[in-house]
């Protein structure tokens, strides 16, 4: 699905991003970026999406080096690539409903479908009952929630989440992750770009530490620290997330604290 | 993409800024106004210019006597001193002339009687000094209708209609060029208003065409009205004009025909100011979007 080939990005001739990565994603992978700020998450999550353009080297999504894409084809790309932020990006002036429905209509969808695949994925993301709210009416989580509605609308064989939880209490995080579970157990590869522990800790799967651009450790069902001593201590910039470290095995992550997301009856739905 | 889509987002884009959409649409009209003005303003001193040939400064129109009686007359005028030549211009050839002059306006010609146009004597003067004398004299002539000068009148106007001609064509380009910035500008400024929506269309994948087409459709609004307006203004202006004002001896007439298709240009110049302003505007957007 994913494959990186010595993959290097340099900033205004200077500042090196990413050194040299090499990397394989299959279909339907989770996978966790993790690496303090500044290590090139953010980077790798802008050459994914075409975004950036690498300084060197290939990537391949979905069976095209998209470092070879021509810019009018990026929008093309875009539509198989979802994409998920820290800051949510919602429009303020359009409803929940509108702002999922911007994503079909200006790929020039139908009417009909619009409102067919709407009010499905916002049930699935547990929103069915706010699609006439503005976003200034929602809290943080269903903001972030309304975002990965509208990158999930249509179906993309990517989810790139950039920091997703970055913005949220550790509470209303545990329900967005199990939302990304849900979608990626829907067979979406979801790569996901995180400096929180305790979310990567509790979901064990696939983890690529990134440190100064480089990939330090590739780890399936691996944790946030690494084997290296040395990575923890540089992580200076971590949410308060710390103590949640302390009780490590508690499994936080896993118990939904905020309204249940998913019912499981309709796990296959989408 | 739907037109309705299309035309909605331009309208909105046009809501938004009204002040400086009015400033660029009235840019587009007052230089195109110039233009059109100015394509009228030639016609009319080329119309004139037949008449006004080299040297020839008086026009004397003659009565409906026969050959015989007019050849007298011109002889005796080419025998004074002060006249360089006199020229003949007989019935046949006066309405020659006026089909010539009105060949895009069949309708009039047809409306014209061959019969009712007037034979003339056409007199270039050795020494313009002499004119007002041979002015009053050729009107004490019997047989002489009528006498028009091209005297002082005649050249400035014919010269006035060439700086006009040159100046408003100056201006219209000048004029041209800063509706084409102001457009451009208003086009800058609904990106602007919508740069957060043109983000997320990016990121979801919205062809670079689907987001720029409202934009190019909004600067196309603003030229053509602009342009339209230009053509009301200066067709009904001009009409205004030439019923209101009698410039005597000048041939103001301009047909409809003449009117419309300069029109047509004058609108197609709005459209074509209007692409481009937006096209210009969206430039750094076009840049952005790698
Ligand atoms: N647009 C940019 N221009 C120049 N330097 C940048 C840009 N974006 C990121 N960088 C630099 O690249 C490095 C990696 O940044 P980033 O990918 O944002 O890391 P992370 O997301 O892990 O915090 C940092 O040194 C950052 O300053
Ligand atoms: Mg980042």
């Amino acid at each position: 699905m994913i494959r990186l080939q010595g993959v290097s990005k340099v900033y205004d001739g200077s500042t090196v991003a990413i050194r040299d990565a090499t990397a394989g994603i299959q279909k339907g992978e989770f996978i966790f970026l993790v690496g303090p700020s500044g290590s090139g998450k953010s980077t790798l999550i802008r050459l994914l999406m075409r975004e950036e353009k690498p300084t060197d080297g290939e990537i391949w999504v979905a069976g095209r080096n998209i470092a070879e894409l021509p810019d009018w084809k990026v929008p093309y790309l875009r539509r198989s690539v979802g994409t998920v932020f820290q800051d949510f990006k919602l429009l303020p002036n359009k409803t929940v409903f509108q702002n999922v429905a911007f994503a079909l209509e200006v790929i020039g969808r139908p009417r009909g479908m619009v409102v067919q695949q709407v009010p499905k994925v916002l049930k699935l993301v547990g929103l069915a009952s706010k699609a006439e709210r503005l976003p200034r009416q929602l809290s943080g989580g269903e903001q972030q929630r309304v975002s990965i509605a509208r990158a999930f609308v249509n179906r993309p064989l990517i989810l790139l989440a950039d920091e997703p939880t970055g913005n949220l209490d550790p509470a209303t995080s545990v329900g967005i992750m199990r939302l990304l579970d849900r979608i990626n157990r829907t067979g979406t590869t979801v790569v996901m770009a995180t400096h929180d522990h305790a979310i990567v800790d509790a979901m064990r799967r696939r983890v690529i530490q990134l440190e100064r651009g480089r990939i330090v450790r590739d780890e399936p069902r691996g944790v946030y620290e690494g084997p290296s001593p040395a990575t923890a201590a540089t992580d200076l910039d971590g949410p308060a997330f710390v103590e949640s470290n302390g009780q490590q095995g508690a499994e936080p992550v896993v118990e939904p604290v905020e309204d249940a997301v998913v019912a499981p009856g309709d796990a296959d739905e989408g | 993409m739907r037109a309705e889509y299309v035309v909605g987002e331009a309208a909105t884009n046009l809501r938004r800024n009204v002040l400086l959409v009015l400033g660029a649409i009235l840019a587009v009209f007052v230089s195109l106004f110039m233009t059109y003005m100015a394509l009228v303003v030639n016609e009319v001193g080329r119309n004139s210019a037949a008449r006004w040939q080299e040297g020839i400064t008086i026009i004397a129109w003659l009565d409906d006597g026969d050959l015989a009686g007019h050849t007298l007359i011109t002889n005796e005028v080419n025998s004074w001193e002060e006249v360089e030549r006199a020229l003949y211009v007989g019935k046949a050839e006066a309405w020659q002339e006026f089909q010539a002059m009105f060949a895009d306006n069949p309708a009039l010609v047809e409306e014209v009687d061959p019969a009712a146009m007037p034979a003339s004597v056409r007199v270039e003067l050795t020494d313009n000094e002499t004119h007002t004398a041979v002015v009053a004299r050729l009107g004490s002539i019997g047989g002489v209708d009528g006498v028009v000068e091209a005297s002082d009148a005649v050249e400035d106007t014919l010269e006035a209609s060439r700086l006009l001609n040159t100046g408003g064509i100056v201006l219209g380009v000048a004029l041209g060029l800063s509706a084409v910035v102001m457009i451009s500008n208003t086009v800058r400024m609904a990106i602007y208003a919508r740069r957060e929506e043109i983000s997320i269309m990016k990121l979801v994948g919205a062809s670079n065409w689907f987001v720029r087409t409202p934009f190019l459709v909004e600067g196309l609004i603003e030229g053509l009205v602009g342009g339209a307006l230009a053509v009301l203004a200066g067709w009904f202006g001009y009409r205004w004009f030439i019923s209101n004002l009698d410039l005597g001896i000048i041939d103001t007439q301009v047909p409809d025909s003449f009117l419309l298709s300069r029109g047509l240009i004058v609108l197609a110049f709005g459209a074509v100011a209007g692409a481009v302003g937006s096209l210009v505007g969206l430039r750094r957007y076009l840049q952005e979007s790698r």
